[in-house]
């Protein structure tokens, strides 16, 4: 699981994660999983605190609740945004609302990702993971990964399933290396397009889905084979690994 | 609705806006005069509703056809006149007038000096003077008798009515002269005679002065007549049967005696209120009318301008007393009675009191009152409507009704406006049923786990969480499928946008696989290779594809499969179905699966089942404009949910992914998928 290597990564470098949550005995439990697992945890009850503490000493990380007294999950995004602007944290929403306008909102607010309570210890651990991934960047192109049955060559851009390679077009291998370098995330389509569609004008959005419903077929990402690709409502995708491949 | 206390706002001032629209409404048409036909007609039924016993003392020597037959053609020598006169004076009568104009020298000189000899000798005579036009230039002139029979009549009076814009006549003038308005009436002077007359005599006005005054006709005391009856009704004797004795001498003593034409070849007739069409009125009848009318103080006076228009001003606003009391029958009854029983009095008025207000203005607003009143009524219930609508629409969660702006609903009919009330009235019901479905929910549903847990917690010193944790997330299942459902039956079908529905049945089918698994079940997808679109809701056909499937893996034998699939039965439908090996289900039982909380008998074997499952389906099936269905077939069971979708062009993919391939080829070609 992914657990562990998140607690190996943190013990070396003492991940910083901001909490934001109203609820005392909640914020309790999800501190001592975030202990736990080697992050050094602040808790904050209130908004406006949470977001003067990120600005004097950046976080690595911010798990913000939606509703909070004083200044909103949001609206202390939005104050980030404003005052960190390219030093901000990846920025992780919990929330108790799971509508589709909710959720997309979040996103398009800034949001790295998102978690529907109640929260569940190794989502929010994988979650965290994945946005601090990114956080640090990919430094090159990975030379291959390895998922059981599928692998990916990203140096010579082949994807092959069961040792058989992967006969697939330059668009779809395009996003394929792109969504394996993101594991875990939420990706939007816009980010998608910028990444795979950079030189084309005017992408219809659903030119992405076709894609994505393409790769799905092609590399098997179904839980039979270890995978899920899913849609975050109308925002964009994310690809993960299921349980352990059938 | 109202009675009693008028209620709506603003109804005070809508009272008052009413009241000054029908004074002035009143004074208006009082004023112009434009309904005085109205008010003639009016006074007409008065005059005929009111006949009077007359008085025997006044008798009329009639110049008939009896007589023009006897004596010959009209004119006649003026000795016959002289010697009627003879005969009547014998019989000493009080007064005599005589409604002959004797305006002109007659050929026969002595035949004036006779009459003028019996004028002086009966010393009661009056003699008329006539106003008339001349024929050439219109010039008004007075034609007074001729100098001897002048100068021998005991008084000289004017003859004349004043004709209405109806030809009618109904007033006389009781002064009116040229110059100056001197001349008295016949009847009055007539009256004076018999010393019957009390107010004082005319002046006498010399003709010098009347020459500077000017040529205009002057016009003092106009009154109207109070006629005893019909053409007839004043006792007449024949001119002829008096000339040749056949009356008796003392009929006429101590008695007025006036002495006209009424046959009808000689045309002294005038139209009168009370005669018909067909019968008018002798000029010496009329002179009769006015003359008792006089004696009796019985002229009627028309009521000054400015009175008539205060009044028709009050009266105007008398239906308001009752109008914002009523409802609308009573409020119709009782202005149309308050309209005819306003015009029955002003009818009245003049034989009652001798005083005449024309009422058609008064009546004109009457039957304004209530329609005008009716509308401020209605436009007050529009508004009301129209704010409780907006209230309703801003508050009730159903958008299907057609707009939703105010100017929308300006443009609807009364009618509309109803039936949208009604619509709303109806979705109040269903939410009152909705509600009535969660406090159950809430009561029975949510609360039986959630007891349950909070029992075994206190119960026992250490709860196994083992035994904790079904009813809790059951507890948790249940809360989520009922907010699911709330948000289902909220979807609006205009909000929706295109979903890749292939990815949604893939994504659900993806969720259950590891419920599949521990079931020991596998799901096989039949789902097309390319994608398909469809306008709808992302979330809420995920969510129905999961519990479709949640439904099938419950109730599906062990290792067997379940299968999701998608197709196209017609070019305008989408169908997607999720299909289990099962006993076939009778219809009954089929006919409950989609009703709230219908899984019921089926569920109840599943602690895991809320019931409102494939409630929900059906729900998002009918918000989407499609239907949810299930049929069993061959040891299989499917259900179905079919969605509105034409095939929508996809986006250009080849082209995109041909482009990448080789920029060189040309756009737009059709090129093979991959």
């Amino acid at each position: 699981m992914c657990t562990g290597r998140a607690g190996c990564d943190a013990c070396v470098l003492t991940v910083r994660i901001a909490y934001l949550e109203d609820d005392a005995d909640l914020a309790a439990t999800v501190s001592g999983w975030l202990r736990d697992a080697g992050y050094e945890v602040e808790w904050f009850a209130s908004g406006a605190d949470c977001a003067r503490a990120i600005e004097s000493w950046p976080f690595d990380v911010c798990l913000l609740d939606w509703m909070v007294p004083d200044l909103s999950g949001p609206d202390v995004l939005a104050r980030l945004q404003l005052k960190l602007r390219q030093a901000m944290p990846p920025v992780v929403f919990s929330t108790g609302r799971d509508g589709e306008a909710d959720v997309v909102a979040v996103l398009t607010a800034g949001a790295d990702d998102y978690l529907v309570k109640p929260l569940s210890r190794p989502l929010l651990l994988a979650r965290l993971q994945a946005v601090m991934r990114r956080q640090n960047g990919v430094k090159g192109p990975l030379p291959s990964q390895s998922f059981g049955r599928l692998s990916v060559d990203h140096g010579r851009r082949q994807i092959s399933l069961d040792g058989q390679l992967l006969v697939l077009t330059e668009r779809e291998t395009d996003l394929a290396l792109y969504l394996f370098q993101n594991v875990g995330r939420a990706l939007s389509r816009e980010r998608l397009i910028q990444v795979v569609w950079a030189r084309t004008a005017d992408v219809d959005t659903r030119t992405v889905d076709v894609h994505v419903s393409s790769l799905r077929r092609k590399l098997k990402l179904n839980p039979e084979f270890g995978w899920r690709l899913t849609a975050i409502y109308g925002h964009g995708y994310r690809l993960e690994r299921e349980g352990s491949p059938a | 609705m109202w009675t009693g206390k008028p209620a709506w706002p603003g109804v005070r001032s809508e009272v008052l806006r009413i009241a000054l629209l029908l004074v002035l409404l009143a004074v208006a048409a009082s004023g112009s005069g434009f309904l005085a036909r109205v008010d003639h007609l009016l006074f007409d039924v008065g005059q005929r509703l009111h006949w009077r016993e007359i008085s025997g003392d006044l008798l009329i020597v009639a110049i008939d056809e009896n007589s023009l037959d006897r004596i010959g053609r009209w004119p006649w020598p003026r000795e016959w006149h002289a010697r009627l006169l003879q005969i009547l004076c014998a019989s000493k009568p009080a007064a005599i007038g005589i409604d002959i104009a004797f305006s002109e020298q007659s050929d026969d000189p002595l035949a004036d000096a006779l009459l003028a000899e019996a004028i002086a000798t009966c010393a009661n005579v009056a003699l008329p003077l006539v106003i008339e036009e001349t024929r050439v230039g219109g010039q008004l002139l007075e034609s007074p008798p001729i100098k001897p029979l002048a100068a021998a009549a005991a008084a000289i009076g004017r003859i004349g009515v004043h004709l209405d814009e109806d030809g009618i006549a109904r007033s006389v003038d009781l002064r009116e002269g040229i110059g100056s308005a001197a001349w008295p009436l016949l009847a009055e002077q007539v009256l004076r005679i018999g010393g019957q007359w009390s107010a004082q005599a005319a002046e006498a006005v010399v003709a010098s002065e009347r020459q500077e005054a000017g040529q205009e006709l002057l016009r003092q005391d106009r009154q109207r007549i109070e006629f005893v009856g019909p053409p007839g009704s004043v006792p007449r004797y024949s001119y002829v049967d008096l000339l040749e004795g056949r009356v008796p001498p003392q009929a006429f003593a101590g008695k007025l005696v006036l002495v006209g034409v009424t046959a009808t070849g000689l045309g002294d007739f005038v139209p009168t209120p009370v005669s018909g069409l067909g019968q008018p009125m002798p000029g010496v009848e009329v002179l009769a009318n006015v003359l008792i009318s006089m004696r009796d103080g019985r002229l009627i006076t028309t009521l000054p301008l400015l009175p008539t228009l205060l009044l028709a001003g009050l009266l105007a606003i008398v239906p308001l007393l009752w109008l914002p009391r009523l409802m609308p029958l009573p409020g119709l009854l009782l202005s149309t009675a308050w309209v005819l029983v306003l015009g029955l009095a002003c009818a009245l008025l003049p034989g009652l009191v001798q005083l005449w207000f024309a009422p058609g203005g008064t009546l004109l607003a009457g039957l304004f009152a209530f329609p005008l009143w009716s509308w401020r009524r209605l436009e007050a219930a529009r508004r009301h409507l129209d704010y409780e609508l907006r209230q309703l629409r801003a508050i009730l969660p159903d958008r299907r009704t057609p707009a939703d702006t105010s100017a929308a609903l300006r443009g609807l009919s009364f009618e509309q406006r109803i039936a949208w009330v009604q619509e709303a009235q109806r979705t109040m019901q269903r939410l009152e049923a909705q509600r009535n479905d969660a406090l159950a929910f809430i009561s029975h549903d949510l609360r039986v786990p959630l007891a349950s847990a909070v029992g075994q917690l206190e119960g026992e010193a250490r709860a196994d969480p083992e035994r904790l944790l079904p009813p809790l997330r059951r507890a948790l299942g249940m809360a989520q499928a009922f907010l699911w459902l709330a948000r289902a039956e909220a979807l609006d079908r205009r909000g929706m946008r295109e979903v890749e529905l292939t990815s949604v049945l893939q994504q659900a089918a993806d969720e259950l696989y590891a419920l599949a698994r521990e079931r020991r079940l596998s799901i096989v997808r039949q789902l097309p290779d390319e994608p398909v679109w469809v306008r709808g809701d992302f979330e809420s056909l995920e969510r129905s594809a999961i519990n479709l499937l949640q439904n099938a893996l419950s109730y599906a034998p062990p290792n067997t499969s379940v299968s999701i699939g998608l197709d196209r039965p017609d070019a305008a439908q989408l169908r997607f179905w999720v299909e289990n090996d099962a006993e076939p289900l009778s219809a009954a039982q089929r006919a409950g699966l989609f009703r709230r909380f219908g899984g019921g008998e089926r569920g109840a074997q599943q602690p895991a089942s809320t019931g409102l499952g494939l409630y929900f389906v059906r729900t998002v099936a009918e918000r989407h404009g499609g239907s949810a269905d299930v049929e069993c077939h061959a040891g299989k069971i499917r259900f179905t949910v079919v969605l509105p979708g034409s095939k929508v062009p996809a986006p250009d993919e080849h082209a995109d992914l041909r482009r990448s391939t080789d920029d060189r080829r040309p756009r737009g070609r059709s090129a093979a998928a991959t």
